[in-house]
């Protein structure tokens, strides 16, 4: 008796569009995501203008806007070991990232305390202010753990020069919270 | 189930972890709002771990592979499956319950309507039902068609196998019951009265239901969101060989127009629950009465809830379209002219918002504006309608049921969008906002416009997705009667409202009776004939004959495969040869679809 | 630590290393002139607004590799 294999009823798409629909996909959650912060931005400009109060402390957010751009730059550099196969610099680099981003965390939360007594959130500008501190740093929080999960991997040797989407991605976001700040930063205390 | 029952366990122990800590840290009761908003986060946590995020998504955040449900059986539709299709039914069928619920809040509205004075409920509770009936329904008309169909249709049409992200899809299918399970438990804390738009500052005091309306519908945004996402990536990566731009059928056009618009102005209504929680709960004031304004969270609001309307009703478009052209047996009128006007109401719809605001007291120069961009969007709105007009014109139409129910919507949506007009000039607005003139023109246009063209889709479909046919007397019995019953219902609300009578209030004066009491009757009975639709799906479950895979000689690409779709809904990699309705046009062979086609000795399937 | 099996193209890294370099300097440069012009003018509004558009596109061309998504077959 022979045996005769059923015709297969299933295809597998070839699968050659997935690198390109991952970065698309990627780059339409920045853009969704820049619309979020687009919203707060206009509440903000709508309900306060660009009016600020005196106290500001100015010298802690220009320090942090410097951390958060030297985070950035380590974790380009993490990309660029690790589209060349440098596995070493790559772990190095990021473990910069979340160090530094962790710095910026911690200046926030400094920012934080003086600001509650200062201008606290009920009123004007305080309302915006604490809304978008705070959607940004829930940003960088979110950011830190992916973050994490990618050093994780990397310290297991998991990314190589012809797979590194998991790690290219979370940088991706990485510098989209850093671009943010780009105009957070001067929403809040420079315009 | 196992995965369902982990998730439901996970949610609720999330909750209570959530309610604990907040309690832990600042104290207070377990009802405060600060407490039931971080419940409500981790419960939601907990749910999309327990049915099948640790293993979908978890896993490859260590570095293994991960790992989804590959059941086949019924078991498949309670768990975290990846299969467009699969999450399509999912998707219809919760929604569904959601519409019956919907249905039957609307049914004790119109039961207190139909005399002045309150007779079953209070005002306050009138106001409660009222907002629960508004967002439950916009829900279903926002999610719907582009969930159900649009999932389940929109791969096959193009000739692919799936989404570009599957786990994706689930996670966006799964996160629709928690939104569901939140609106529903409000009541618990007293409820939501500020309406389906949640208007500030009433929503920014009032009972504490109205927090987990703000939490349910912000989850639901994200779910559109990344819906939306991964229809736009995958109709612009996935697309079968030969399947151009200008051969796309035009529902998937219409559903990548909708997944545009969800997902550019979904954030905006997110933003503003969101600020409305933290006015709640974290002390600050932007909508509050003192030092914030409320005219900005209409601003808010508005820019995504205008666009709303566009993300209800495009995709019925897309579906009365597939239906004038297979039912007529005529190609498409004017198919580029409905592209472009697709693409241009998805850019006019952001910048019309202010019109629910002309009496809002905002600013006056905005007014002007306002109205000309608004009466100008119902151009491409106008050029839709003809090209159905068009296509129906002189065709050899085939009375089934989705073209009675499609011609229903034509009736609807004409009324529906020529009301808008009146509403959309400053001047009769002034006049007619805040009555039930609105509440009938946006009736028409939601339920004529939207829910028609679900319950059009659904007849169109159903023998696609269920592979067997439906009775069809009774369907068009059921779509006749809807139709009817529909516009007894709703056409006395425009004569009420032109007299007068205010919306979101429970009373009237003795003078609105009569008509009242015409509409609650019809809307009694619009409500029965629901029976009907439930009658002939279990017709078709008992007795429904075998459909075939294309059972309207339908031309577009999921009428040539089986009926339903094998598991990868191809047998192999089609390739598209020509434009997808070119009905009785002369030397086009049409193929005979049953089979599918086997593959050529390329190993591709070609299709025409 | 993995040892490295491929070769690894130290031009083509020190190319891009020196790109994203020069990136961060201009922009930490562009961030100092900022501020100090936000406060020595009254109303520096329309002053910044080059810069935070200057900023961001550096961002997103150095840092995001923007122009990626534009490549088709892209990557
Ligand atoms: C031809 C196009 C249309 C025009 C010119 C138009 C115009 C308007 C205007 C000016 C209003 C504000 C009325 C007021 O509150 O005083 C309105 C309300 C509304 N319209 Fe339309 N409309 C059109 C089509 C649609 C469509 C297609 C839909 C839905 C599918 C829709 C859904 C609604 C809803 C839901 C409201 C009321 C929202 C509320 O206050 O609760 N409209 N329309
Ligand atoms: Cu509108």
């Amino acid at each position: 008796m022979t045996t005769t294999k059923p015709p297969s009823t299933e295809y597998h798409q070839d699968m050659s569009f997935q690198p390109r629909a991952n970065l698309i996909g990627l780059w339409l959650f920045i853009v969704s995501e820049t619309f979020l912060f687009g919203a707060f931005l206009a509440a903000r400009y709508y309900s306060t203008g660009t009016a600020k109060p005196e106290e500001l402390n100015q010298n802690l957010a220009l320090m942090l806007t410097i951390v958060l751009l030297a985070s950035s730059l380590s974790a380009y550099m993490a990309e660029t070991s690790i589209r060349f196969n440098h596995r070493r610099n790559f772990v190095i680099y990021i473990s910069g990232t979340i160090i530094m981003g962790l710095i910026f965390l911690g200046g926030v939360g400094i920012e934080l305390k003086e600001a509650i007594h200062l201008y606290p959130p009920g009123t004007p500008y305080g309302s915006s202010y604490f809304m978008l501190i705070g959607l940004h740093a829930f940003h960088v929080v979110t950011g830190l753990i992916a973050l994490g999960f990618v050093l994780f991997l990397g310290l297991k040797g998991h990314y190589g020069s012809d797979d590194y989407w998991g790690a290219e991605g979370v940088i991706k976001y990485w510098h989209f919270v850093d671009l943010a700040w780009v105009i957070i930063y001067p929403t809040l205390y420079l315009f | 189930m196992k995965y369902l029952i982990r998730a439901i366990v996970l949610g609720i122990v999330g909750y209570i972890v959530g309610v604990w800590l907040t309690l832990a840290i600042r104290g207070g009761s377990p009802t405060d709002e600060v407490a039931v908003v971080f419940g409500f986060i981790l419960a939601l946590i907990g749910w999309l771990a327990g049915i099948g995020g640790i293993e979908a998504f978890g896993r490859q955040w260590i570095g293994k592979t991960p790992e989804v449900s590959t059941a086949r059986g019924w078991q498949r539709y309670f768990q975290f499956t990846v299969d467009h299709k699969v999450i399509g039914i999912q998707y219809g069928v919760t929604l569904l319950g959601v519409l019956l619920i919907g249905g039957f809040s609307a049914m004790i509205m119109r039961i207190e309507l139909a005399s002045p004075g309150m007779s079953i409920v209070d005002l306050e509770e009138f106001n409660k039902l009222v907002s629960m009936h508004g967002i439950l329904m916009v829900a279903v008309a926002v999610a719907g068609i582009i969930g159900a169909f649009g999932n389940y249709i929109i791969p096959i049409q193009i000739g692919a196998a799936d989404m570009a992200f599957p786990r994706l899809n689930a996670l966006s299918y799964w996160l629709v019951p928690p939104v569901a399970i939140g609106l529903l438990s409000a009541p618990l804390l007293g409820s939501f009265s500020a309406g389906w738009t949640a208007y500030a500052p009433l929503s920014v005091g009032g009972d504490s239901g109205q927090i987990l309306f703000n939490m349910a519908i912000i989850t639901f945004g994200l779910s559109s969101i990344l819906g939306g996402l991964n229809i736009i990536v995958t109709v612009i990566t996935m697309r079968a060989p030969g399947m151009t731009w200008g051969r796309l059928p035009i529902f998937t056009w219409a559903g990548f127009a909708t997944a545009l618009l969800a997902f550019t102005v979904t954030q905006f209504f997110a933003a503003a629950l969101v600020l409305i929680t933290m006015d709640r709960v974290a002390g600050t004031d932007f909508f509050g009465p003192d030092v914030g304004t409320g005219i900005l969270y209409e601003h808010i609001f508005w820019f995504y809830s205008h666009p709303a309307v566009y993300i209800m009703v495009l995709p019925g478009f897309g579906v009365i379209l597939e239906i004038a052209t297979a039912f007529s047996r005529k190609p498409l009128f004017a198919y580029k002219a409905v592209v472009g006007s697709l693409l241009t109401i998805v850019g006019l719809s952001v910048v019309v918002w202010a019109h629910h605001m002309f009496t809002s007291g905002m600013a006056d120069f905005l007014q002007a504006p306002f109205m000309i961009l608004t009466e100008a969007i119902s151009i491409p709105t106008g050029v839709i309608f003809l090209s159905i007009i068009g296509t129906l014109w002189q065709g050899k139409l085939w009375f089934r049921t989705p073209l009675v129910i499609a011609f229903g919507w034509l009736f609807n949506f004409l009324i529906g969008g020529i009301t808008g007009i009146f509403l959309a000039d400053v001047a009769t607005d002034i006049f007619l906002h805040d009555t039930y003139f609105v509440v009938a023109h946006f009736h028409y246009t939601i339920v004529g416009g939207s829910i028609f063209a679900l319950l059009a889709a659904f007849f169109y479909w159903f023998p696609k997705i269920t592979g067997r046919m439906y009775n069809d007397k009774l369907g068009i019995i059921f779509a006749v009667s809807v139709t009817v019953l529909f516009n007894t219902t709703f056409l006395p609300l425009f004569w009420v409202g032109i007299n007068g009578m205010n919306r979101r209030v429970g009373d009237y004066p003795q003078a609105y009776e009569s008509a009242n009491k015409f509409a609650s009757v019809s809307a009694l009975l619009l409500g029965s004939t629901f029976l009907l639709f439930v009658g002939n799906i279990a017709w078709s479950a008992v007795a429904g004959p075998k459909a075939g895979s294309n059972p309207w000689n339908a031309r577009t690409l999921e009428w040539q495969v089986s009926s339903p779709p094998s598991h990868h809904n191809f047998r192999s990699q089609p390739v598209i040869v020509g434009p997808p309705y070119d009905y009785g046009v002369p030397y086009v062979v049409f193929p005979d679809a049953e089979p599918a086609p086997e593959p050529d000795e390329s190993g591709k399937e070609v299709l025409v | 630590m993995t040892t490295e099996l491929v070769p690894i193209d130290r031009d083509g890294m020190r190319a891009a290393t020196r790109k994203g370099l020069i990136g961060a300097a201009v922009l930490a440069v562009l961030t100092i002139i900022e501020y100090f012009v936000a406060i020595s003018l009254e109303n520096p509004l329309l002053a910044l607004l080059p810069f935070v558009a200057l900023k961001g596109w550096i961002i997103l061309d150095v840092f995001m590799h923007v122009r990626q998504v534009f490549k088709e077959g892209g990557h």
